[in-house]
Parts: structure tokens; sequence; C-alpha cells
């Protein structure tokens, strides 16, 4: 589903990521772990196609389509999901409008009919429902006022709505205590299928306990140094990424 | 030297031509109220930017056009299916200008006991009783030569009396819609008086049916009793092209309340000011609005809220969006005087600028000469967040849509302010076509 080819990327003229290579296949839930300042968020916000972060070299394909000249919205369209690390706030645009407004965009993009009104409050209950949030958060705007679990919870329930063949969570971890965390994992693993594939950026091992993931990929100095199974997380734990700072090879 | 189509000179011009045709020539006050008031704008001039309080608005545009004298009342004449309604029909009593004048046979009638509304050219027709003393000379008149202007120009106009205790449910709207005729001048005088205890909403349409330059000089007297309460609300939708020049002066009695909202989308240039003097304990004022430019326009909103009375609040906010080179300007003073102890003042003006072009000027004025007082004031101007900007986008609302999403809860949030339910409704639509008529 997701084929990175020796990926090398710059953020405002620095090289950050410098010859990435990962392959993610349908069904599959693999995780990066690596130090701070390895590039892991900026793997996360060139996927996005977020401004600023240019590809320099190397390729990035989604679903054998090249999607580096594709604009943010084009991405989303095609499937890719990003929740953020930190969830911006939008006073004065309510969730289900903001909802509403994204989900008729990608069905657009797609080809596909948009919903009306009833069609998409359906479709929104029955999510709302399976991940056990309170209807009163999609009248609220957007992250305006949330705590830091309802933030991440919020990008969960758009992540549902929107139904994304690829979500890259870029550190969703942070800023959680082990209870909301375990809420928002909650969340994730009910949206785990077949046809979807998750992306677990991540610092430390621990949200790696409730989003089990197949393949665990270190990321340093802008490469992928190691890949292994869930094992790995638990090696990083304990013995941390000194043997992987510095110069590595 | 540039030869200017409308200096000073061009407009006493008019009113020499036209003093004899004006209404009420006849009646020795008003043509010495005219006179004197020529007199004294001959004296001012119009305003520059030397004039402190038209710093940031610039009439050379306005100088380079030249405007035919206003029209004494003729033949007025528009279909009256392509006459705007802000409200359905049945949901406001509607009073129809057509280019300045007054228009009996499209104007809806029916309005409830205790509500006088007739023109200002028939109240002058009839006699002008007690007109005198509703355009008694303003406090600072040397600082309005426009005021001045339009005193000794004014044609016509509308005259609103609501008797006490009365409540009208159904708003009042009135249409001005103008562009009949290229390069004309309305100078429209109104005036307002709302009796003890009344409750009124008064919705102001200002639009036109063509690209027609023309400009509107209007001034409004308002009088607000003990304990009533007046909804105005402006709507400037005109095309971009014209001169909107209104000014309005308002007087809140004792436990009164005057709240305003204005809509400006429109004009070439737009100057809207608003004096409102707190006379007596518990009066209060809202002035509240939210203005949207593109291309060449200007938009100046002033207020000056003068706290004279013990007790008295006022609340101020203001939003802008500005596209292409457009240019905002917004000035609000409050003046709390001596006696005013407990007075309350908010007041804040905020500005989106979306393109690099554009440009606000904001002036806020604090004056406080009692010392129990709360009042604050804040501005500010900035550009659409990147990173809510970013937030859309990678949920799949495109660039345009994302920012058309910021701009209207930006500007919404203003029209929070405005208590009738349908008209808010309305203002909210107003802003979405502005938006996706102007992407900026």
């Amino acid at each position: 589903m997701l084929e990175i080819k020796n990926l090398h990327a710059e953020v405002d003229g620095k090289s950050i990521l410098k010859g990435i290579n990962l392959n993610i296949n349908k069904g599959e839930v693999h995780a990066i772990m690596g130090p701070n300042g390895s590039g892991k968020s900026t793997l996360a916000n060139v996927l996005a196609g977020r401004d600023d972060y240019d590809i320099t070299e190397g390729s990035v394909l989604f679903d054998g389509k090249d999607i580096s000249e594709l604009e943010p919205e084009e991405r989303a369209g095609e499937g890719i999901f990003l929740a953020f690390q930190y969830p911006v706030e939008i006073p004065g645009v309510t969730n289900t409008t903001f909802l509403k407004e994204a989900l008729n965009a990608q069905r657009k993009y797609r080809g596909e009919e948009e919903l009306g009104g009833m069609e998409f409050v359906k479709l929104i209950r029955s999510k709302t429902k399976e991940l056990g949030i309170k209807d009163d958060m999609l009248k609220r705007a957007v992250n305006v006022g949330f705590s830091g679990g309802e933030k991440k919870r919020n990008d969960i329930l758009q992540m549902a709505v929107l139904n994304p063949k690829l979500a890259v969570l870029d550190e969703t971890d942070s800023g959680l205590d082990i209870d909301a965390l375990k809420i928002v994992a909650e969340g994730v693993n009910k949206l785990r299928a077949e046809n979807n594939a998750i992306l677990v950026i991540t610092h430390y091992q621990r949200l790696l306990n409730y989003i089990v993931p197949d393949k665990v990929h270190v990321l340093a100095n802008g490469k992928i140094q190691r890949t292994g199974g869930k094992e790995l997380a638990l090696e990083l734990e304990e013995k941390g990424y000194a043997d992987y700072s510095g110069e590595a090879a | 030297m540039v030869t200017l189509a409308s200096d000073k000179e061009a407009f006493i011009a008019q009113y020499d031509q036209s003093k004899d045709h004006l209404p009420g020539s006849d009646i020795a006050w008003l043509a010495e109220l005219r006179a004197k008031n020529i007199a004294l704008f001959e004296e001012i001039g119009l305003p520059t930017g030397k004039t402190e309080l038209w710093k940031f608005t610039n009439l050379n545009p306005l100088k380079k056009q030249a405007f035919s004298s206003p029209s004494i009342k003729g033949k007025v004449s528009a279909n009256s299916n392509e006459l705007p309604r802000l409200l359905e029909e049945g949901s406001s009593y509607r009073l129809v200008f057509i280019d300045g004048h007054y228009s009996a046979d499209l104007s809806d009638d029916g309005l409830p006991s205790g509500v006088s509304l007739q023109s200002l050219s028939s109240v002058i027709t009839a006699g002008a009783t007690d007109l005198e003393a509703s355009i008694i000379p303003r406090e600072r008149e040397e600082e309005q030569p426009l005021v001045a202007l339009n005193t000794a120009l004014m044609s016509d106009g509308y005259v609103l009396k609501i008797a006490n205790d009365v409540s009208i449910d159904l708003p009042i709207e009135i249409l001005h819609f103008g562009g009949g005729k290229a390069e004309q001048s309305y100078h429209n005088r109104n005036v307002i008086s709302i009796g003890s205890g009344s409750k009124v909403t008064i919705i102001e349409n200002v639009t036109d049916r063509s690209d027609n330059v023309y400009f509107s000089n209007s001034a409004t007297e308002v009088f607000v009793g003990e304990n009533a309460t007046l909804h105005h609300y402006r709507i400037q939708a005109s095309n971009k092209t014209a001169f909107l020049v209104s000014s309005t002066e308002a007087v809140v009695n004792k436990g009164a309340s005057y709240d305003s909202f204005l809509l400006n989308t429109g004009a070439r240039l737009s100057r809207t000011e608003t004096n409102v003097s707190l006379v007596a304990e518990n009066s209060s004022c809202h002035l509240n609005g939210a203005y949207m430019g593109t291309d060449d326009q200007h938009c100046d909103i002033t207020t000056r809220v003068d706290h004279k009375s013990p007790h008295t609040t006022c609340d101020e906010v203001i939003k802008g969006v500005l596209g292409g080179k457009a240019r905002g300007v917004f000035q609000g003073k409050i003046i709390v005087h001596e006696l005013a102890q407990k007075t309350v003042g908010n007041q804040s003006h905020r500005a989106m600028l979306l393109s690099e072009r554009a440009e606000v000027d904001a002036k806020p004025e604090l004056e406080i000469f009692a010392d129990d007082v709360i009042c604050s004031h804040g501005c500010t101007s900035g550009q659409i967040d990147g990173e809510q900007l970013f937030y859309l986008r990678s949920r799949g609302l495109s660039s345009e849509q994302a920012q058309a999403l910021l701009v209207n809860a930006f500007l919404a949030d203003a029209v929070e302010a405005v208590q009738n339910d349908s008209l808010k409704d309305l203002l909210l639509v107003k802003i979405a076509d502005w938006l996706e008529q102007n992407p900026n």
C-alpha cells in the first residue's frame, strides 16, 4: 500500500530524511521509533504534504501512485490520515460542520456522492457510539477548550468517520496520561481492519503495549537503522537509543 | 495642478443652484439652518488627511468624481419586483427609498398604532412641525463638515416616531436603493425617536441596482427614551463604485439601550460613523459589526461613545476581513466623563488580512476622567493561521474551502451579538455569499 523508496527530505534547507525505505502492506501496523530529532515527525509531515517539507530525492508511492506532488487535501482524498501530535484548535467551527465538510470533500475527490444531512448524522452517531464519545463533543468547536486526551480522541473520531486507508499517528501518546492513552489506543484498535494500515510514530514503547505492531523500525539520523518485530520495541525500552545515536552507518 | 470635480466649491455651487428648490425653502428657520450649515461647511471644507478624525480616510477618490445636484422630488420609478427584501414579505414593515427619495407606493403600510413613519420631505411639506427640535445642532458640529453639508442639502429621509410603551414585533426594514442614475448624490436626513419603554428593531439595507457611481451622505439623529430599546442594524452591500458616508448621533436615556450592528461589504469608499451619548444612569450601547473588503475598497468605521452618567455600559466588537488592496479603518473613542463612575466600557477590533497588499489602520482611544471604571480595548490584525489551514487541508478540505471556513468562523463570531435570529441567519448567509464570490 505504501512504498517509500530512498526518501530524502529537507526542512528549511536542512536535510532531515536521508534515504528512507519502507513498505507497508494492507492490514499491517508498523511502528517507527527513534530518538528526538531523528526525523520521525518529519516523515509524518512529508507523508501528509505539509508546506516547507521538501522531498529532494526518492519517491513515495501510495497504492502504486506517486503522491509526492499532491496537495495535502489530495492525499487525504487518496486515503492518508495524519493524527497530529498537537491537534489544532479551530474556534467557531463545530466538530459536526468540520467532519461533514471534510468527509464530503474527500468523497467528492474520489468521485463518490456527497452525504446528505441525515445520512451523515447516522454515520457520525454510529462512530461516536462505537468509540464511546459523547454527542455533545460534536457541537463544540473543533478542539477548543479540549483536554489533551479529548483532542486526541477527537482525532481518532475524525479517523473513524473519514475511514482512511493509511493512518499515520504522530506521537499520539505525547501529553497523555495512562488512562487517556488506553482509551485512544482502544479507539485505534477498533479501526484496525484488513483493508487499512496504521503507522505509529512514537518515542516510547508504552503505546505499543496497547497498539501492538507487526513491525518496528528504528529511525535515527534520517534513516531506518533496524527493523524487527514487536520485541524490538521492548529491547529499545530497555537499552535506549544509545546504539543508534551518532553518525551511524 | 489637478482640477477636482467635487471639491468644496462644487458642493457650495450645488447648494447655490438648488437652495430655492429644496424642500422647505419657504420655511424661514429651515432656510436659515441650511444657510448656516453651508457657511460652516465652507469654513471647514471637506476633510483632508490633516483632519485628525479623517487621518486614515482620504476623500480624494470622491473629489475626483463629479456629482450632480441632488434631484428635486420628481418621479420615482422602480419595478417592485426588483426591490430586494431582507426579510420575507409579511415579516417586516418595509419602507422604500429609491435614489434617495421616499416611495410611498412601494412601501408597506399597516404600521401598528403608536408608530409614525413619514418621509422627511412630507414632514417638511406639512410645515416641518417638531422637526426643528429633532435636528438641533450636534455637539462638535465643527468636526462634522459632511453633516453640515447634509443639513444644507438634505432633501429626503425618514422620520420615525414611536410612542411610549410600544413594542413592535416585526422589524422595520428600510431599503435605500440607489444607482438609478450615474453620478448622483443623495443627502438623506433621518430622525428616529423612541418613546419611553418602547422596543423596536430597524434594519437599514443600503444597496443598488447597477454599477453606477453615486454618493450617499446621510445623517441620522437617534433619541432613545427611558427604558426603551432600539436595535439598529445596517447592511451596506452596495456596488463597489459607490461612496457611502453616514453619521449617526444617538442619545440614550435612563435605562435605555442602543444596540447596533453594521455589516459592510460594499462601496468603493465607506465611512460609517456612530456617536453615542449615554446621558443617564443605566443606559447602554452595543456597537458591533463586521466588514469585508476586496480590490481597492476602503471601509472606515468610526465610533465615539460618551459616558456622561454613572453606571453606563458600552460593548463594541468589530471584525474585519480584507483581501486585494482593500483598506480597513477602525477608530473607536470611549470617553468616560468625570461624573460617570461605575462605567463599563469594552471595545475590541480584530482584522484578518487575506492578502499582502491589504491594510488596516486601527485607532482605539480611551479618555477616562472618572476613577471607578472598568474599561478595556484591544485591536489585533493578522493573517490566517497556517497551522489551522494545514489541519483542515490534511482532512480533505481544499485550500479555498479551508480559508472560507476559517474566515467564516472569524466573522460569525461577531454576528453572535445580533439578537434577531432571522437577521442573524441572514447576515451569516451574506457572509458566506461574500466568501464564495471573493475567494481572494
